[in-house]
């Protein structure tokens, strides 16, 4: 069982930087949603909880993982436990856009307790202490200058950005009664950061995210389920030079038109206000287990620069719509042979406007689909467990920046190929390595043709309590175009310890 | 099947539970940014007859900024794709039989809104000056943290093949006039800009020839003729500056023997002359007009430039057009830099275009 596990966690592992495709230019997305990403590994069993997009090794096909909704929780999490961790990365190099930072480090210290509370329901809470710094940054002020809103705030200079700040929350259900669950999840991140050089703007980022969920167990395996997310964060960035330079701040409309201020003191906030909801349906038939979610999530983010005492100015509003559903299936066909399906679809509407004037700036349309089928083979003397992956996506966006008169439509049909094997010595320490190829024809994020990615991890767990990871990845683009032969690189490792 | 009925009641209700929340969606707006068109006709006026002004330089400001586009052979500036924005419009021509004369106009508040398309025409005219013009300012002030900047100066340069007179000229800093039509404008359209805050006077009386100005010779005034570097590293030295302002009514104001002074011709000011570092406007006149509390004859400057932090709109230009058409975007305090004439003595009428921030000050074009 532990030999598996450490299979799992090695896979999943590279399917985390599978997941971060999604996220390039994004590296602090675990701030925003840390129980969704690698620290969901140094969670009791579910392994293959860190994300959703593995079907070979993903056995938690439920409310809770599968769906993210937080009432099942006192149906999956029923066994105490403690667990610190430590994680670490290093990104670097050429292939990488403008605003990206040439280096990045992260590190991390986390914290999870799962308590079983009998017929109070059950808590898991965690705490995590974020450190990032961003190297190399070229003027960009923003905490996340990607997202797709079209404003961008820049200095003028390229310096180094610090950012760190604690990251606490909890998930807790109980059963209300008899088969109807109920649970709340909350999540509150602090950031403070600071840039090294004029314009030495300094960064306070809030960010408080409320889900509520509500499930059934309808029959003895099929469970209904419903969740309702709020959003609420607040970006504040203040630039004030130390000496008695004024700063110069652009803010930026589309690419190209920027309004420029300059003052002792310049200063402006990005508040986000969205919400969301999701449901759930989980069901089994014979060997069978089925897992569907649909969901819809709308983000609206404002950025009112102050003036006067208490008014503000809103320079520009941004609406993120997004509509989602994924399908899992997974077969037990033996005792050694596991077969899943997943399928998943995300349909993303962003667009921007110059709020004082009414006026469309940006509007940009991306649509995912994406179909994986995973086969495992466990239970092997020395080779508890082989597995392979495989995964198709197809990818369209059609961006429209009106106001900076471009006009771009994308579409690139990406693989992904993945396999692992694990190897036990004993049952007091296991060895394993996995690794993974994915192919993209366009890079959307980056508009690069002919993307190719690399990663191998591996790692051993000693004594069914420390596991230690490390992984290896590049993306390498190999066209023959503006971005000749760049290549990023990413280093991490990750040390978990479960200590009761 | 009750599996089906479960899956088909949880899809209904799901669909429902979506369309409700996306109905809760902002609207779009139905109007795109960037749509804006603007075609301007540049003419020059040549004995009544309008001729189109081709290749000419065209200087269009608005809240974005500065971009630079040429007219083309029809002497038509075509521009697309414009966001919507109040616009103004310098343009700078040669004039086709004597390269040495500037073509010049201006169009100011071009509102040009999405989707829309705005034609306009302007006339360029021919610039002619005094020969003596405001070369650089120096205001911002050194690279320092104890707020030094006391090493402002201004320098003036003699643009004509010919020797000039500083006699009895005055050099005027115009910050007042704040509750009228602000600094530098001609409030009651009486023919004289006001708000002058400042006078400071060259000896002797206009017309008079003693303080010569020989062509293509710098003169700097010093607002302290020290040498600032011993108070602050990053400073200048302006101890051999060829005037300095004095303020014989201050009883703190430093004088430099071994520099000519221009004194104070306001009694009530009792302060020494500085400039505001980042907005102020500075302007030099003949003298003919002594009595510049009820204003200064516009047919008696010589020169005037504004400069402001923050570009039109978001800063009103406030300096009577006739003097100048544009002004210069400052730079930031405490920075040790200048704003300096593109070339010496470079003089459109439009501060917009013949200025630019250079990383130091350069007192006698050093």
């Amino acid at each position: 069982m532990i030999k598996a596990r450490m299979l799992k966690l090695l896979i999943i592992v590279s399917t985390v930087c599978y997941s971060q495709y999604y996220h390039q230019g994004e590296p602090l997305e675990v701030f925003r949603n840390p129980l969704s990403g690698f620290l969901s590994v140094i969670m009791r069993d579910g392994l293959s909880s860190i994300n959703n997009l593995s079907p070979a090794f993903n056995d938690r096909l439920n409310l809770y993982d599968f769906g993210e909704n937080p009432a099942w929780i006192t149906m999956e999490e029923r066994n105490n436990g403690v667990w610190v961790g430590f994680y670490g990365s290093t990104i670097f190099g050429g292939y990488r856009r403008i605003y990206d930072p040439a280096r990045l480090n992260y590190y991390n210290i986390n914290f999870v307790r799962v308590e079983n509370l009998g017929k109070k329901g059950v808590f898991k809470g965690y705490a995590l202490y974020n450190f990032e710094e961003r190297k190399g940054l070229y003027r960009s002020l923003l905490l996340y200058p990607y997202d797709g809103k079209a404003f961008f705030v820049t200095d003028t200079t390229v310096g180094n950005f610090r950012y760190l700040g604690p990251n606490i929350g909890f998930d807790y259900g109980f059963e209300l009664v008899k088969n109807f669950f109920t649970g709340l999840r909350l999540r509150y991140t602090l950031i403070d950061g600071l840039k090294d050089i004029y314009t030495r703007p300094r960064t306070i980022y809030r960010d408080i995210e409320c889900v509520i969920g509500l499930a059934f167990k309808v029959m003895e395996r099929t469970s209904f389920g419903f969740s309702a997310v709020l959003i609420n964060s607040r970006e504040k960035i203040e630039a004030k030079s130390e000496d008695l330079y004024d700063v110069e701040i652009y803010f930026f409309r589309g690419d190209q038109y920027f309004v420029k201020r300059r003052a002792n003191l310049v200063e402006f906030n990005l508040k986000d206000r969205g919400y969301a909801g999701y449901t759930q349906l989980n069901f089994s038939v014979g060997k069978a287990t089925f897992g569907f979610n649909i969901g819809y999530k709308q983000i609206g983010k404002y950025l009112v620069v102050p003036y006067g005492f208490i008014e503000e100015y809103e320079f520009g509003y941004a609406n993120f719509e997004s509509y989602m559903g994924k399908f899992m299936g997974r077969l037990k066909a033996s005792d050694f042979l596991n077969i899943a399906l997943l399928i998943r679809y995300e349909h993303d509407d962003i667009w921007s406007k110059h709020s004082e004037r009414n006026l469309l700036l940006w509007h940009e349309k991306f649509d995912f689909m994406e179909y994986g089928t995973g086969i495992s083979f466990r239970g092997f003397k020395m080779f508890p467990m082989i597995a392979f992956e495989f995964m198709i996506r197809t990818s369209r966006s059609d961006s429209m920046k009106y106001i900076d008169n471009r006009f771009t439509k994308l579409k690139s049909v990406d693989y992904s190929l993945g396999g692992a094997l694990e190897y036990a010595l004993d049952k007091n320490f296991i060895l394993g390595i996995g690794m993974r190829y994915q192919s993209f024809t366009k890079d959307i994020v980056t508009g690069c043709d002919n993307v190719k990615y690399y990663e191998i991890a591996g790692g051993f767990e000693v004594f069914q309590r420390l596991r230690f990871i490390f992984r290896f990845a590049r993306f390498k683009n190999r066209s023959v175009n503006l971005l000749q032969n760049e290549v990023k690189n990413d280093f991490s490792c990750l040390i978990i310890a479960k200590l009761n | 099947m009750r599996i089906l009925f479960i899956f088909v009641v949880g899809f209904t209700f799901t669909v429902k539970f979506l369309t409700i929340l996306s109905g809760c969606s902002p609207e779009m707006p139905v109007l795109y940014d960037g749509s804006g068109v603007m075609k301007i006709v540049c003419l020059w006026d040549s004995l009544g007859i309008y001729i189109p002004l081709k290749d000419a330089k065209c200087i269009v400001t608005s809240e974005y900024g500065i971009r630079i586009y040429y007219t083309d052979e029809n002497g038509v500036l075509d521009i697309g794709g414009l966001p919507e924005s109040v616009y103004s419009i310098s343009i700078r021509g040669i004039h086709p039989l004597d390269s040495r004369i500037s073509l010049v106009g201006v169009k100011k508040d071009i509102e040009v809104k999405a989707g829309q398309e705005v034609i306009d025409t302007i006339i360029a005219m021919p610039t002619s000056g005094y020969g003596i013009v405001i070369n650089e300012i120096y205001a911002c002030g050194p690279v320092n943290n104890i707020f030094y900047f006391f090493d402002q100066f201004i320098e003036l340069y003699n643009s004509t093949d010919s020797v000039k007179y500083l006699d009895g000229m005055i050099v005027m800093r115009v910050s007042g006039n704040n509750e009228g039509l602000g600094p530098g404008a001609d409030e009651g359209s009486d023919g004289d800009i006001d708000g002058v805050t400042y006078a400071f006077k060259f000896p002797g009386k206009p017309g008079e020839r003693n303080y010569p100005i020989n062509p293509g010779q710098f003169i700097v005034i010093a607002s302290k003729a020290i040498d600032h570097r011993k108070f602050v590293a990053t400073s200048i030295d302006l101890s051999n500056a060829d005037w300095e302002f004095y303020n014989q009514y201050s009883p703190n104001d430093i004088d430099n023997p071994d520099v000519p002074n221009l004194l104070n011709i306001l009694p009530y000011r009792t302060t020494e002359f500085l400039i505001n570092l980042i907005s102020d406007i500075v302007i030099i006149a003949t003298g003919e007009d002594e009595n510049v509390e009820d204003g200064v004859d516009i047919e008696t400057i010589v020169d005037g430039v504004e400069y402001q932090s923050n570009p039109h709109p978001i800063t009103k230009k406030t300096l009577d057009q006739r003097i100048d058409r544009g002004y210069v975007l400052s730079p930031p305090r405490y920075s040790g830099m200048s704003m300096q004439r593109k070339t010496p003595g470079f003089d459109t009428n439009d501060s917009s275009v013949d200025f630019e921030v250079i990383p130091k000050p350069t007192p006698k074009r050093q």
